[in-house]
């Protein structure tokens, strides 16, 4: 498993261009075999323009093995309910057993 | 002390200014402070809240005039990662605010930026005139204001829509439906997210795009779409909190 932590990206990430520019930069250090998780840990706020991008990106490049690790970070809980329901593909997978898992944790 | 009126202490918490600057403006005439017995100044409620439009004032000059006004530098973006670092800085303060909840600085934040976001996504080598945003945004007035220039909201979805004919139907698809201005890009969550934010939360959306005006209350409550009194250029956008 190999983890994401988008702080490393900054802790208010906004734009569908700078989350394509986040995916490029981190995909020398990924295995497109092994699978992803994405740390939302002290990060303020993700748009979902910056997150449809990113997740994406990520879940073309390595078939759809992506998770969210659950969080309470109030702009990702906003904006994974409306992914999930505009997106037919990987992005919608990941989401949907993100939401899942949170709600099996409450 | 009067009803309806505060001493310059307060005044100045209120405007999210220091007392001195206060003083600098009653000077300068800029904003005019009434005297109690010759000695304490005080400020009618009713003045400080007429200042605190001023951010709107100004956006809706941005948004609305046929020649762009001058705008004061730190009030405009020109390009997108001028927006992104101050939506950014506007996060980090909305944080350390201390009397606002990590929830509603993120959501604030994520409403700000989003709508921000979009005049440039769908404006980029389109702008009709000036490029770029008008953005200001004062914690103390709990005001956040955005407004650009660009083609406005009809004309971005008419690409993809070519029936829609009204800026109240573009409102509408724009806050409801998924639909992307740059179809086949899959893009065009944002509005939704934003509406289902501000409906949910102690934060009111004014969004006003040609004719059209969404409007949501501050308390929680259903997002209204109806026709304006006037024509806005791109769009308009002022958030209350």
């Amino acid at each position: 498993m190999q983890t994401i932590q988008l702080k490393k990206f900054g802790s208010v990430l906004v734009s569908r261009p700078a989350g394509l520019e986040a995916f490029n930069a981190i995909r020398p250090q990924l295995n497109p075999d092994v699978p992803i998780q994405i740390d939302f840990d002290e990060v303020l706020t993700v748009t979902p323009s910056w997150l449809d991008e990113f997740l994406t990106q990520l879940t073309d490049y390595n078939g759809g093995k992506v998770d969210l690790l659950p969080t309470n970070n109030a702009s990702v809980l906003a904006a994974l309910p409306v992914l999930g329901e505009a997106r037919k593909d990987f992005v919608a997978a990941t989401v949907l057993r993100a939401i899942k898992r949170m709600k099996d944790l409450e | 002390m009067n009803a309806g009126k505060v001493r310059i202490g307060e005044a100045a918490k209120i405007l999210n200014v220091s007392v001195q600057t206060l003083r600098n403006w009653e000077k300068s005439g800029k904003l005019r402070a009434e005297r109690s017995g010759g000695k304490h100044r005080y400020y009618a409620l009713r003045d400080l809240n007429s200042f605190a439009l001023d951010l709107q004032m100004l956006g809706l000059a941005w948004a609305t005039s046929a020649m762009p006004p001058a705008l004061p530098s730190e009030y405009y973006c020109e390009r997108p990662d001028r927006f992104t670092s101050r939506v950014a800085k506007m996060g980090i303060e909305l944080q350390k605010t201390g009397h606002l909840s990590e929830e509603l600085a993120s959501l604030l934040t994520l409403v700000a930026a989003e709508i921000g976001d979009n005049s440039f996504a769908h404006n980029v080598g389109n702008w009709p005139d000036v490029p770029g945003i008008f953005y200001a945004y004062d914690i103390a007035k709990r005001v956040i204001v955005l407004a650009d220039r660009g083609r406005g909201v009809k004309a971005t979805l008419q690409q993809v829509r070519p029936n829609l004919t009204t800026d109240v139907d573009a409102l509408r698809v724009a806050f409801t439906e998924i639909v992307s201005g740059r179809d086949p890009e899959k893009r065009g969550n944002g509005l939704k997210v934003v509406r289902n934010v501000v409906e949910s939360k102690e934060i009111g959306l004014l969004f006003r795009s040609g004719i059209g005006l969404v409007n949501i209350p501050t308390g929680p409550g259903l997002m209204h779409i109806k026709m304006a009194d006037g024509n806005v250029r791109g769009t308009y956008v002022v958030i209350l909190f």
